[in-house]
C-alpha cells in the first residue's frame, strides 16, 4: 500500500512538478487529490502579485480556482522588473505598422508530494487571483508581494502569512498563527485558540484587530510604539517587563512600548500583537 | 490509563493551558485515590519549584521513569553533541525548508517526534518521572538529598535546552516561537543556546520570532562576550521594530560602555530618526 501510494506521488508529481501551466486563461479551475487522504496537509503558497483566498472545508482534495490578467503596470515595481532600455548598444528596430500584442500567458505551478503541496506564481507582470479550498486540517503558509491580500476562513491547522502589499484578514481560525504585514492591517477572528504554540501578528506600520470567541484562554501580549491600544476585554492589561526587571533586583522604568499582557480566561498560550505606528484592537466575541 | 488523564490535565492546568474542570467521572475517581492525589500534590510542587519528598510514587509510574530516564538519557547526550555540530554548519533561514523536506532518523529527531505534539506536557510528564524516581532512590540523608536535587534540576535544564533548539530549527515560525519560550524555560544557561538565539535573531525571516528572541535575552544575568554582536546588530539594523526592541535591550540590560555608544549614535543621528527619538525618550525616562 505504502508502494503504490509512493508510485502515485511520484507520478502526479512527474504530472505536476514540471509545472502545470495555464496559456492564454482568464481562469482555470483544477483538483488535486492527495497522496495520503486524511493525514495532515501542508500547503505553502507563494505568489508575486495577486490575492489568495484560502477556505477550509472537510473533503479531501485541493480545488484550486486561478483567475488571471496582465498587469496593467502602472505601478513603479513594474518599472523596476523591467530591462532598461537601449542596454545593448542595438538601436530599437522599426515598428512602423505593427500593433503591440500583449502577453497573455500566466505560469502556475503546483507540486505535490506526500501531501506536502506548493502552488507559485512568481511572475511580476502578471496578476493572479486564486481562491483554493483546502482541508480544514491543513497547515498553511503564505508569502504575497504585491497586490491584493490574504483571506482564510475556517482552518485549524497552523497559519504563516506574509503580505507585503495588501491586508491580511483571517476568521473562524484556532491558530496558532504567525502573520506580518507591512503598511496593511491585519484582521483576525479567533474562533478557538491552539494552546501548542505562540501566535503572533506584526504589523510594521498597519493596525491589529483581533476577535476572541468566549471560550479562549490565552495570555495577550501588545505592544505598540506610536499607535493605540484599544481593547473590549474584561481583563485589564498590565506591562510585563516591570515583573522582569524586579525578579532580577533592578529598576525598571518603560516609557515607550513596553508589553503589557492581559491573561484572557485564566491565561494560556501567547498571543502577542505588535505595530510600530498602527493601534491595536481586541474584541471579544460570542 | 485515567491516573495519565487527570496527571495530564494537572500539568496542562498548571502550565495555564487548560482551565477546564474535571469531569464528574474523574473528580469522582481522584476523590477516591488518596495516591494519586498525593502524586497531584508533588506534580504542583515541583512546578512551583518548592519540591519536597513528602509522597512515594506509584510502582507504575516508578517503572515508566527508568524506561524514560534511558530515552532521555541518550536524547540529552546525542543533543549536546548535535549541538556544536549544528554550530559549524549553521544553515541560512531558507535552507529551512529544504532541510525539512529531507527524511531524517537521527536521535535528535526521534526525541523531537517523541516530544510533539503536546511538547509542554509530554515534557513536564518526563520532568515529573525523573523527580518520581529521584525520590524513590534517595537515602534519607539531607545534605545528599539536596546535593542530588541539584544535579536532577541540571539535567531537566538539559532536556529544556535540547528541546528549544531544535524547536529553534524548526521551518515553521511558530514552532520557532516555541523554541523561543523554551529558552527561557531553560534558564539560557547554555551558551550553544544563546549563540544559536543571535545567529537566528540576525537572519529569522519572521519579525516575530526575532522581537521573541530579543525580549528572551533580557533574561541573561549578563550579555558577555555576545553584547558586541547585539551592538552591532542593533546599529546595522534594517528592520525598524527589531532595531528598537535590540536598543531597548542594551539600555536596560547592556554595559555603561554599551549604553554610551547607543547614545551617543543617537546624538549624531547615524541611526534611523525613530530610533533616535527612542533612545532619547528612554535616556529622559531614566532621569525621572
Amino acid at each position: 500500500m505504502k508502494k503504490l501510494s509512493t508510485t502515485l506521488s511520484l507520478v502526479l508529481v512527474a504530472m505536476l512538478a514540471g509545472s502545470f501551466q495555464i496559456v492564454n486563461a482568464a481562469e482555470k479551475n483544477y483538483s488535486l487529490a492527495l497522496s495520503r487522504p486524511g493525514e495532515p496537509v501542508s500547503i505553502e503558497i507563494e505568489v508575486y502579485r495577486g490575492s489568495v483566498t484560502l477556505v477550509g472545508y472537510k473533503g479531501d482534495t485541493i480545488e484550486i480556482n486561478a483567475k488571471t490578467s496582465v498587469f496593467s503596470g502602472n505601478d513603479k515595481d513594474l518599472k523596476k522588473v523591467k530591462a532598461p532600455k537601449n542596454n545593448n548598444n542595438n538601436p530599437a528596430r522599426s515598428n512602423k505598422g505593427l500593433k503591440s500584442i500583449k502577453s497573455q500567458s500566466m505560469r502556475l505551478e503546483i507540486e505535490e508530494d506526500n501531501n506536502d503541496v506548493e502552488i507559485s506564481s512568481e511572475f511580476s507582470n502578471q496578476h493572479v487571483d486564486l481562491v483554493i479550498k483546502v482541508p480544514q486540517r491543513s497547515s498553511i503558509e503564505v508569502e504575497l508581494h504585491k497586490g491584493g491580500d490574504i483571506n482564510i476562513d475556517g482552518i485549524s491547522g497552523s497559519l504563516e502569512l506574509e503580505a507585503y502589499g495588501g491586508m491580511i484578514e483571517a476568521k473562524n481560525i484556532s491558530g496558532p498563527i504567525v502573520a506580518e504585514t507591512g503598511r496593511t492591517d491585519i484582521v483576525v477572528s479567533f474562533s478557538n485558540f491552539d494552546k501548542t504554540s505562540p501566535s503572533s501578528l506584526t504589523s510594521h506600520m498597519g493596525n491589529v484587530d483581533i476577535t476572541l470567541a468566549k471560550k479562549v484562554a490565552a495570555n495577550v501580549n501588545v505592544q505598540t510604539y506610536q499607535g493605540e491600544i484599544f481593547s473590549g476585554l474584561d481583563k485589564d492589561f498590565v506591562v510585563i517587563d516591570e515583573i522582569k526587571k524586579n525578579k532580577k533586583g533592578k529598576k525598571q522604568k518603560i516609557v515607550l512600548g513596553g508589553i503589557m499582557q492581559a491573561k484572557v480566561n485564566g491565561g494560556g498560550q501567547a498571543l502577542s500583537l505588535t505595530s510600530y505606528s498602527g493601534n491595536l484592537y481586541i474584541r471579544k466575541g460570542k | 490509563m485515567t491516573n495519565q488523564k487527570i496527571i495530564d490535565w494537572k500539568i496542562a492546568s498548571l502550565a495555564n493551558n487548560d482551565n477546564s474542570e474535571l469531569s464528574e467521572e474523574l473528580q469522582s475517581y481522584l476523590e477516591q485515590n488518596r495516591q494519586l492525589q498525593d502524586e497531584l500534590l508533588f506534580i504542583e510542587q515541583f512546578w512551583t519549584n518548592d519540591v519536597k519528598p513528602l509522597v512515594m510514587p506509584s510502582d507504575k509510574l516508578d517503572a515508566n521513569f527508568y524506561q524514560m530516564l534511558s530515552r532521555a538519557q541518550s536524547a540529552q547526550q546525542h543533543g549536546a553533541q548535535q549541538g556544536s555540530e549544528q554550530q559549524e554548519t549553521a544553515q541560512s533561514a531558507n535552507d529551512y525548508r529544504s532541510a525539512l523536506k529531507e527524511p531524517s532518523y537521527s536521535l535528535m529527531d526521534k526525541i523531537k517526534n517523541w516530544l510533539t505534539p503536546t511538547p509542554i506536557a509530554q515534557f513536564a510528564t518526563l520532568t515529573l518521572f525523573f523527580v518520581l524516581g529521584y525520590n524513590v532512590n534517595q537515602a534519607p540523608n539531607n545534605e545528599k538529598s539536596s546535593e542530588a536535587y541539584s544535579v536532577l534540576q541540571q539535567d531537566i535544564s538539559s532536556l529544556t535546552t535540547v528541546l528549544a533548539m531544535s524547536m529553534l530549527q524548526k521551518s515553521s515560525a511558530s514552532e520557532r516561537l516555541s523554541g523561543v519560550a523554551y529558552s527561557r524555560q531553560a534558564g539560557l544557561s547554555n551558551p550553544v543556546l544563546v549563540e544559536q538565539l543571535i545567529e537566528l535573531l540576525a537572519r529569522d525571516k519572521s519579525t516575530s520570532v526575532r522581537l521573541a528572541i530579543i525580549n528572551s535575552l533580557g533574561e541573561l544575568q549578563s550579555f558577555g562576550s555576545f553584547e558586541q554582536q547585539l551592538l552591532t546588530l542593533a546599529t546595522k539594523e534594517e528592520n525598524l521594530l527589531v532595531q528598537i526592541e535590540l536598543c531597548r535591550l542594551l539600555l536596560n540590560y547592556g554595559s555603561v560602555e554599551v549604553k554610551d555608544l547607543l547614545t551617543e549614535q543617537a546624538n549624531q543621528q547615524q541611526l534611523k530618526p525613530e530610533v533616535q527619538a527612542f533612545i532619547k525618550a528612554q535616556a529622559v525616562a531614566s532621569y525621572i
